[in-house]
């Protein structure tokens, strides 16, 4: 079931030959903007997890940032601060640039 | 903006990627993956395949793959493509954007969050790269639509 009233969601669709479709909704995570899968029905407050060893899909509870208000996957949920993304490459578009000019202007230790 | 479609293709490596989008060496733009579509094209069989998009900021050794773009109209793009490394791309630890366990007959289509498309740095080399973990030795293919700001 995909969920509806949010045009924010993505969506992951597998087609099987053999099983009828599965479509989950996604959510990115504010922080490092992984797909999270959602169980559906749950507004993104319990997460789908795949369970690699078990090969199977495991239900969650979701996590929410309320500094940046958006979902979180879990691991930047234990992680316990926050720095959204477009934080994050603005820094590193700011380092890349200083790194850039030193290589085009040179620098003398100043 | 503009968008544009890579197409990666390769006999599938349980260690090496399939496909990369990284921005430029020299000229580098923000990039972002929105669309995907995942499968493979060898006979039916049942293998167990998990495809892993990740975060890079190399673009290791690959087969050139020349985005096309998705309007004519469009400049050519700026970031690079690449499929069937022989030398993968540097790997940022953990930084998936998604993983997704597929049987070899399904075909999967992924659609970013609106807002919450995966998006890559303007810096050198920085973009995403695709892993399939857990794979048999067959062809597979990827499509993926890129937005490069």
């Amino acid at each position: 079931m995909i969920a509806h009233g949010s045009r924010h969601y993505g969506h992951s669709t597998i087609f099987d030959p053999d099983q009828p479709e599965w479509t989950r909704d996604l959510v990115a995570c504010g922080h490092c903007q992984a797909s999270i899968h959602l169980v559906p029905g749950t507004q993104a407050m319990v997460y789908l997890i795949f369970n690699v060893a078990r090969w199977a899909w495991e239900a969650t509870p979701g996590a929410f940032c309320r500094t940046c208000m958006s979902p979180v996957c879990l691991a930047c949920h234990a992680i316990g601060t926050c720095m959204p993304w477009e934080k994050q490459m603005e820094a590193m578009e700011a380092a890349f640039t200083i790194e850039q000019a030193r290589a085009e202007w040179g620098d003398d230790g100043r | 903006m503009a968008r544009y479609s890579l197409l990666g293709q390769r006999t599938a490596s349980a260690t090496l990627a399939v496909l990369s989008s990284t921005a430029d060496a020299t000229r580098p733009r923000r990039g972002k993956w929105y669309f995907a579509t995942f499968g493979s094209e060898a006979a039916a069989a049942d293998n167990p395949f998990l495809w892993q998009l990740q975060r890079c900021t190399t673009a290791g050794t690959s087969t050139p793959v020349t985005p096309q773009q998705i309007d004519p109209g469009d400049a050519a793009t700026e970031f690079d493509g690449g499929h069937i490394h022989t030398v993968n791309p540097t790997f940022t630890a953990n930084a998936f954007m998604f993983s997704i366990p597929l049987n070899q007959r399904s075909t999967y289509r992924w659609e970013a969050p609106l807002y919450g498309e995966p998006t890559w740095p303007a810096t050198a080399s920085n973009g995403f790269g695709v892993l399939t973990l857990v794979s048999a030795a067959v062809l597979i293919t990827i499509t993926a639509h890129v937005d490069e700001q």
